[in-house]
C-alpha cells in the first residue's frame, strides 16, 4: 500500500499523463486487493454450491448405493457411465411420477391464478371489510405446509367435516372415503395446495394491480369503459410482466411439492398422489438408489433450469418494455 | 352541446371544505376558465363536473338533466388529464380509438376517424408507434385527440399545457381555441396561469379558498375584480391596493396616503360619491400599475411620491414608489426616465381606480350603473 500512495503523490507533481497512470495504477492496485479479500468467501461459495453438484453429477454416473459399503467417493468402483440417465428414461414408475405433477402443475396453478386474480380485481375495486378480509384471505399462506396438509388429512376423512356438512343437504349419511380413491385423493391434494397458495397468487396479483396509474383507468371510465373493458384493456396489460412472475413462482414451487403431499396421503393410494419429489424420497430412502435418484435430480435441475430460464428471460423482457412505458 | 348549471355545489373531504356552495353556471359552447391558486378548489370543481368526485351537497345539471348521480362512465365528457393518462402500452392508434371502440362503432368508422383526427393533432406519422415513445408535447395532443376523438359535448381540461415547453405552449393554446370553434363544445379549462385565462377563455371563474370569487369576461376580470383577491390576483404587476383615510374639504373629497398635503389623492366625482355612500373613514383604494402617468409638474390632480427602486424588464420600466404610509408600483415604457430617489408628480387614471370595502374586501359599486354577477 505505501509504495502505491507514495507513487500517487509524486505523480500529483509531474503532468497530467503520468498522474492519470497512476491513477489507473491505483485503482488496479485497489481491485487486486479487493480480490484477495473476497476470495476467502468466494471460496467458500464455491464449494457450497458447486460440490453438493459436483458430487450429484459424479455419483449419477456409477452404481453405487450406501449398502456397497464403500464410502461415496470410491463410487468409481462401480462406474456406469450413463446406465443411470438411459434407465430413467425407460422407468415407468418416474414418468407416472412426472406425469402426475406435470398435471398437478397444470390443473392447481391456473386455478390457484384465476382465484387470486379475481379476489385481487374485488379488491382493486374496493369492498366492503377490506382489512378483515385481506388478513383472512393471507392467513393460509402463512400456515407451514406440513400443517396445512394435516388439517386437509382431517378435513377429507371419511368421518370428517366435510363430508358432516355435505350429509346436511343429504338425507343419508354422506361418508365417501376421499384420501383413499385414486381420483377423489387427486381432487382433494389440489384443493388443499388451491387454499394454501391462491393467497400468494392475489398478492402478487393485487399488488401489480395496485401499480396500475389511477388515472388511466380514470381516462378509460370517463371514455365509456365499463369494469370489464377497463380490466381487460388497461389493468390486465399491464400487469403482464407481474403475472408472468407470479406463474413462474407458482409453478416452480408447485413443481416441487412434497411436504403436503407426504402428509395428506403418502403418495397414495398406490401411486395416484406421487410427485416427482415424493417418488425421489421414496427411491432414496426405501431403495437406497442413490447413483440413480442422483442422475433423476440432475436431469430435473436440467429441464427445471431451462423452463425458469425461458420465464425468467420473458418476464425480464417485460418488465423492462413496462420500464419503458413508464 | 350542453350548458352546465352548479347549484350551491359544496364538496367536503372529511372536514376539509374543497368546494364550497358553488354556483356557476356555463352556457352552451362556451370556453369557460377555473382559474385560481393551487389548493383553491379549481380541480375538484372539475372533478366533479366529471363524476370524479361526488358532490356532497348541491346539484350539476348538463342542459337540463340532473348528472349529480350519474357515473363518470356515463357523463359524456371528455376529460385531458394534467398527466396527460396516455395508455402507454398500446401504440397512438389504439389510444385514439379506444374511445370508438368501446362505444362498438364499426372498425371502418373508427379507422376513418382516428385518421382524421390524427391529421388534425398533427399525430399520423406516429400512429403505428407505441405511444409511450412520443415528446410530452406529442402526448399532450394525444390527449386532447383520445378525449375530441368521440366528440363529447363538454370537454374538461385540467391544466393542460402546465407540463409543455414555453414555445409549444403558446401554440397549443391556439390550437386549442381551434379545436374549440371546430367542435363548439362546451369547454371548462382549469389554470393557474392567468395569461392563459385571460387570453382563452370567454369567461373566468375565479377561484380562491374553496370559495367562487368572480365569473365573469375577461375584460370584467381586469376591469372590474369584485373584490380585493381578484384585484390582485389578475394582473402582472398586480394591482396596488393602498389604505387611504377618505378626506373631506368642503367639494373636495381627496384620499390621504399619509398625513400630508403632498400624498393626498384627488378624487373625481364618481370615487368621491362612492367613498361618501360607504360611509367609512379609511377604505382600500385600488389602481392598477400600468394606469399611472409621470405629470411633468405639481397640479390639481397630482400626489407626489418618491421613486425607491427602478427595474427595467424588456420593454417595461418598473418604479417602485412610496408616498406617505403606502409603497407602490408602477409600469411605465422605458424611455420614461426614472431614478430612485427623486421625487416625481403621479397622475392617476381615476375612471380605472377603484375603492374596496376594508373589512368585506369588496369592491365599493355604483348601485344604477353597474351590474355584477360574481
Amino acid at each position: 500500500m505505501t509504495d502505491v500512495v507514495s507513487n500517487s503523490t509524486q505523480a500529483s507533481a509531474g503532468t497530467v499523463a503520468p498522474a492519470m497512470a497512476a491513477q489507473d495504477k491505483l485503482s488496479s492496485a485497489r481491485l487486486s486487493m479487493a480480490k484477495k479479500m473476497l476470495l476467502p468467501t468466494q471460496l467458500l461459495l464455491v464449494f457450497i454450491v458447486a460440490f453438493p453438484l459436483i458430487m450429484q453429477v459424479y455419483i449419477s454416473l456409477t452404481w453405487w448405493t450406501p449398502l456397497d459399503g464403500t464410502p461415496w467417493y470410491m463410487a468409481y468402483l462401480s462406474w456406469s457411465w450413463f446406465d443411470n440417465y438411459r434407465e430413467l428414461f425407460l422407468d415407468d414408475a418416474l414418468w407416472g411420477a412426472i406425469w402426475r405433477t406435470v398435471l398437478f402443475v397444470l390443473i392447481a396453478v391456473p386455478i390457484q391464478f384465476f382465484f387470486g386474480l379475481f379476489l385481487a380485481s374485488l379488491f382493486y375495486e374496493g369492498i366492503a371489510g377490506k382489512p378483515v378480509l385481506y388478513s383472512l384471505i393471507l392467513m393460509p399462506m402463512m400456515i407451514v405446509p406440513a400443517v396445512a396438509g394435516y388439517i386437509f388429512f382431517l378435513i377429507f376423512q371419511q368421518t370428517g367435516p366435510l363430508n358432516a356438512i355435505i350429509s346436511l343437504f343429504y338425507e343419508d349419511a354422506f361418508s365417501v372415503n376421499w384420501l383413499n380413491d385414486v381420483n377423489r385423493a387427486f381432487i382433494a391434494v389440489i384443493v388443499a395446495d388451491v387454499w394454501q397458495w391462491t393467497p400468494l397468487m392475489f398478492l402478487i396479483l393485487f399488488a401489480g394491480l395496485m401499480s396500475v396509474p389511477e388515472d388511466q383507468m380514470r381516462a378509460a371510465t370517463i371514455l365509456g369503459a365499463n369494469w370489464r373493458q377497463r380490466f381487460f384493456r388497461i389493468a390486465l396489460p399491464r400487469i403482464k410482466a407481474v403475472i408472468v412472475i407470479a406463474l413462474a413462482l407458482r409453478i416452480i414451487e408447485c413443481f416441487k411439492i412434497f411436504d403436503m403431499l407426504f402428509v395428506m396421503t403418502r403418495g397414495g393410494p398406490g401411486v395416484a398422489t406421487e410427485s416427482l419429489s415424493l417418488y425421489l424420497y421414496k427411491q432414496t430412502f426405501q431403495s437406497l438408489e442413490w447413483s440413480y435418484v442422483a442422475a433423476i435430480g440432475i436431469t430435473v435441475l436440467i429441464v427445471l433450469s431451462v423452463i425458469t430460464g425461458v420465464l425468467i428471460a420473458k418476464a425480464g423482457k417485460a418488465a423492462r418494455k413496462q420500464v419503458e412505458e413508464a | 352541446m350542453s350548458s352546465i348549471t352548479l347549484t350551491n355545489t359544496t364538496k367536503k373531504f372529511g372536514e376539509f371544505t374543497a368546494v364550497r356552495d358553488m354556483n356557476l353556471s356555463i352556457k352552451n359552447g362556451e370556453f369557460v376558465a377555473i382559474l385560481g391558486p393551487s389548493g383553491c378548489g379549481k380541480t375538484t370543481t372539475m372533478n366533479m363536473i366529471a363524476g370524479i368526485e361526488d358532490a356532497s351537497q348541491g346539484t350539476i345539471h348538463f342542459d337540463d338533466r340532473d348528472m349529480t348521480h350519474t357515473s363518470m362512465q356515463k357523463r359524456g365528457v371528455g376529460f385531458v388529464f394534467q398527466n396527460y393518462a396516455i395508455f402507454t402500452h398500446m401504440s397512438v392508434r389504439k389510444n385514439l380509438a379506444f374511445g370508438l371502440e368501446i362505444q362498438g362503432l364499426a372498425k371502418p368508422e373508427v379507422d376513418r376517424r382516428v385518421k382524421e383526427m390524427a391529421e388534425f393533432m398533427a399525430l399520423s406519422h406516429r400512429l403505428d408507434q407505441q405511444s409511450s415513445s412520443l415528446s410530452v408535447n406529442e402526448m399532450q395532443k394525444l390527449a386532447i385527440g383520445r378525449s375530441a376523438i368521440v366528440e363529447p359535448s363538454i370537454f374538461l381540461l385540467d391544466e393542460p399545457l402546465s407540463n409543455l415547453d414555453a414555445a409549444f405552449r403558446e401554440r397549443m393554446r391556439l390550437e386549442l381555441r381551434e379545436l374549440q370553434r371546430k367542435l363548439g363544445q362546451t369547454m371548462i379549462y382549469v389554470t393557474h396561469d392567468q395569461i392563459e385565462a385571460m387570453g382563452l377563455a370567454d369567461r373566468i371563474a375565479v377561484m380562491n379558498h374553496a370559495v367562487l370569487q368572480q365569473f365573469d369576461t375577461p375584460e370584467n376580470i381586469y376591469a372590474k375584480p369584485a373584490n380585493v383577491f381578484v384585484a390582485r390576483f389578475i394582473g402582472a404587476p398586480s394591482m396596488n391596493i393602498l389604505r387611504a383615510h377618505i378626506a373631506r374639504d368642503g367639494r373636495k373629497v381627496s384620499a390621504q396616503l399619509g398625513g400630508l398635503e403632498a400624498d393626498t389623492i384627488p378624487l373625481d366625482n364618481r370615487l368621491a360619491s362612492l367613498a361618501l355612500q360607504s360611509g367609512k373613514q379609511e377604505l382600500l383604494f385600488g389602481f392598477r400599475p400600468e394606469t399611472m402617468r409621470l405629470a411633468d409638474r405639481k397640479s390639481a390632480k397630482t400626489f407626489a411620491a418618491e421613486v425607491s427602486l427602478v427595474e427595467t424588464v424588456g420593454r417595461r420600466r418598473i418604479g417602485h414608489f412610496q408616498s406617505g404610509l403606502s409603497t407602490f408600483v408602477g409600469t411605465f415604457a422605458r424611455r420614461i426616465p426614472l431614478k430612485a430617489g427623486e421625487v416625481v408628480n403621479i397622475e392617476l387614471d381615476l375612471d380605472t381606480c377603484h375603492f374596496f370595502d376594508p373589512d368585506t374586501e369588496l369592491r365599493l359599486i355604483e348601485p344604477e350603473v353597474e351590474t355584477e354577477n360574481g
